[in-house]
């Protein structure tokens, strides 16, 4: 169930738009892009939509890798760089409650993707695919808060969002514990 | 039903006992299994040595061979719920039985030794905690090579591997007459552990450690391991094994030497895990509260607060480890309640610092330096998926009669290429991190520099007294770029070119 890609996130979005058999280095320029864009939305904040573009695109590319190899590894953190990363780039320009609801999105999509690997350790499965669907994916919540954030409504896009990631992903993982019957442990991180 | 079974040593010849093999120490064993919660504890050997063991009220099984052994063993293996195999003549502490019957999980363990225990048991090759082959070349060669402590648990999801197993050393004996081998017959427990192995299941390896295991038949050897064994301080030894092998520094010095005690005092008080991590969720909640009050007294109070919610974090595994009770629900209990006590840490932090100062923005280095630390812990489960997939498949390996040979056989497979790291011997700068690593010092430093839990948490203590908020995000986010750079390089050495 696990491939060697892990939990990539996608969302319904993301499965719909082709894209071209790259090598998973490509993995690596959406890191660099994910780490840059809140590091440009203090230093150069007009090369902030640059920065997401290119993280974005690349990480829709590596949805469909040329062969699994050596560094398929780096794709699941890199979509987490690049959704991350736009967040905090966006926040950072935003009127004032912005920073602190971007913090509060993070904080609900890390329990999100914490969660989908303590489950793939402990029982070698993933989040159903309607939670991954319902929670828009990576691409589709980045999407959304770069249209609310050139919509100047970046502050109810980032509250509505945070209050659907983290009632649907919390009330949905806490049930998946409580009645699983696990085999394996995870281990202390 | 949880059942134990106990084979008495066959011996060179299948017909008559091994000479002063008679059940010494057997019934010690037995109540030893029966108080470790096993409803069925069997006795398995020839007739004649069975007398005693019936005698006290236990169960035996006759069996005179390695045939009808495996027979037994497979028709117990039916009616039970878990498996354990034990030599009979075995002499531990319960503490060492407790660490092997009731491991994590419901696999396959196996309690290994790193000294011979008075027999020919079987040598072993370990690797990442599991056992990965018996017997093999390198281990019969190397004299430090770990052996087989005697005792091996199967759980319910091993059962079938377990028939599996008896089924393949069935026929194996039928065409394969005692007095044909080259050396006198593995006892059955060894038997199905080589063949567990060899058919490519998991055995964990479970370490005897400061425990004492040995083998005695005669009753000066019993005298002797008895008094080995009274001469150690088995409470002693449970609590030190409750502390987890491998943690970063600041855990291992600074919190286990006094969290163990806790630990023990939770367990005579018959306080849960859960509990624990339930109040360490609490006390971190608590520390979050302090520190959005933001003024310096709170601040402090914060500090001493978050130090003793890591405590508690430590105490949770440690009673789980002492106390045996390991739940997956307590585990993931515990690593969800690390992450929400360490955000819920930042966010008070940055509450703080907005009381103090107005300044918005500081939600958003809090918002970095979790995004940062939550990237960083997927990079690495990341290498850990990709590490296990690409490690060398465990293939079958065809039972040979060799097999069933005590002791080190003549024709043990070849040993088998252990390079995990294919550019390992190619990389100047991979060879010079491998001998840096051999310096006690420098393994601590690299365990420091990657910045697990207790130093973040020791960090953000520190952090909140002396640089404020802001100032403990920008050293979380500077500290977390050192170290991601620091792996990232190893990492990428590893994987670009395999």
């Amino acid at each position: 169930v696990i491939g060697q890609l892990g939990f990539r996130d996608d969302g319904v979005l993301a499965g719909r738009v082709p894209v071209p058999r790259v090598p998973s280095a490509l993995a690596a320029v959406t890191i660099v892009a994910g780490v840059a864009a809140p590091v440009l939305a203090a230093l150069a904040p007009v090369a902030v939509p640059a920065a997401i573009a290119v993280g974005a695109l690349t990480g829709l590319a590596t949805r469909r890798p040329r062969r699994p190899d050596g560094l398929a590894w780096l794709i699941p953190p890199s979509l987490r760089a690049v959704e991350y990363g736009a967040i905090l780039a966006l926040a950072w320009g935003g009127p004032d409650p912005a920073p602190m609801l971007g913090f509060a999105l993070l904080w609900a999509l890390a329990y999100h993707h914490y969660d989908a690997v303590y489950r793939s350790r402990a029982r070698r499965e993933l989040p159903p695919p309607w939670l991954v669907a319902a929670l828009g994916g990576w691409e589709g919540r980045l999407l959304l808060v770069a249209v609310a954030s050139a919509a100047g409504v970046l502050v109810p896009a980032l509250a509505a969002l945070t209050a659907w990631c983290a009632v649907l992903g919390v009330g949905e993982s806490v049930a998946f514990w409580r009645s699983a019957d696990v085999s394996a442990e995870v281990e202390e991180l | 039903m949880r059942t134990a079974l106990l084979v008495l040593p066959t011996g060179p010849d299948r017909d008559a006992p091994h000479p002063g093999s008679g059940p010494v120490a057997v019934l010690d064993l037995v109540a030893q299994l029966r108080a470790l919660g096993r409803e069925r504890v069997v006795v398995l050997g020839p007739p004649e040595l069975l007398a005693p063991v019936r005698a006290a009220g236990v169960e035996v099984l006759e069996a005179r061979g390695p045939v009808e052994q495996l027979e037994a063993v497979g028709s117990c293996a039916r009616a039970a719920s878990s498996v354990d195999l034990l030599a009979a003549d075995l002499v531990i502490h319960g503490g060492a039985l407790e660490q092997v019957l009731s491991a994590p999980g419901d696999g396959v363990t196996a309690l290994v030794a790193a000294t011979p225990l008075g027999g020919e048991e079987a040598r072993l090759e370990v690797v990442d905690g599991a056992i990965r082959d018996v017997a093999p070349r390198s281990a019969v060669t190397a004299s430090d090579a770990p052996r087989f402590a005697q005792a091996l648990h199967v759980g319910r999801s091993g059962l079938g591997r377990l028939s599996e197993a008896v089924d393949a050393l069935m026929p194996l004996w039928s065409h394969t007459a005692v007095d044909q081998l080259a050396g006198p017959p593995r006892d059955v427990h060894e038997q199905v552990l080589v063949a567990l192995v060899r058919s490519g299941t998991r055995v964990a390896a479970v370490p005897v450690g400061g425990f004492v295991a040995a083998r005695a038949s005669t009753s000066e050897e019993v005298a002797l391991a008895v008094g080995a064994r009274s001469r150690v301080d088995e409470e002693a030894v449970r609590l030190a094994r409750a502390v987890k092998g491998r943690d970063g520094f600041f855990t291992t010095y600074l919190v286990s030497p006094y969290s163990r005690y806790i630990a023990r005092w939770c367990a005579r008080r018959g306080i849960t895990p859960n509990q624990v991590s339930v109040a360490s969720l609490i006390v971190g909640v608590a520390a979050a509260a302090c520190f959005a009050v933001g003024t310096f007294a709170w601040m402090v109070a914060g500090a001493v607060l978050l130090q003793a919610a890591f405590t508690l974090d430590c105490v949770d595994g440690q009673l789980a480890r002492y106390s045996r009770t390991f739940s997956p629900f307590g585990a993931w209990l515990d690593a969800v309640f690390d992450r929400a006590k360490e955000f819920a840490v930042y966010a008070g932090l940055a509450a703080g610092a907005v009381r103090t100062t107005g300044d918005p923005t500081v939600w958003w280095l809090a918002g970095a330096a979790l995004a940062f630390q939550t990237f960083r812990h997927h990079l690495d489960f990341a290498f850990a998926v990709h590490r296990e997939m690409s490690a060398p498949a465990r293939e079958p390996q065809p039972l040979r009669p060799s097999d069933l040979v005590a002791g080190s056989p003549d024709t043990a497979p070849a040993p088998r290429s252990t390079t995990a790291d294919p550019v390992a011997d190619r990389s100047g700068l991979l060879r010079a991190a491998r001998s840096f690593d051999a310096i006690p010092a420098a393994r601590w430093f690299k365990a420091i520099v990657i910045l697990p839990i207790g130093e973040r948490f020791a960090l953000i203590s520190l952090g909140a007294i002396v640089l404020g908020a802001r100032g403990t995000f920008v050293a979380l986010l500077g500290w977390g770029v050192v170290a991601a750079g620091y792996l990232a390089t190893g990492r990428l050495l590893r994987t670009v070119r395999a």
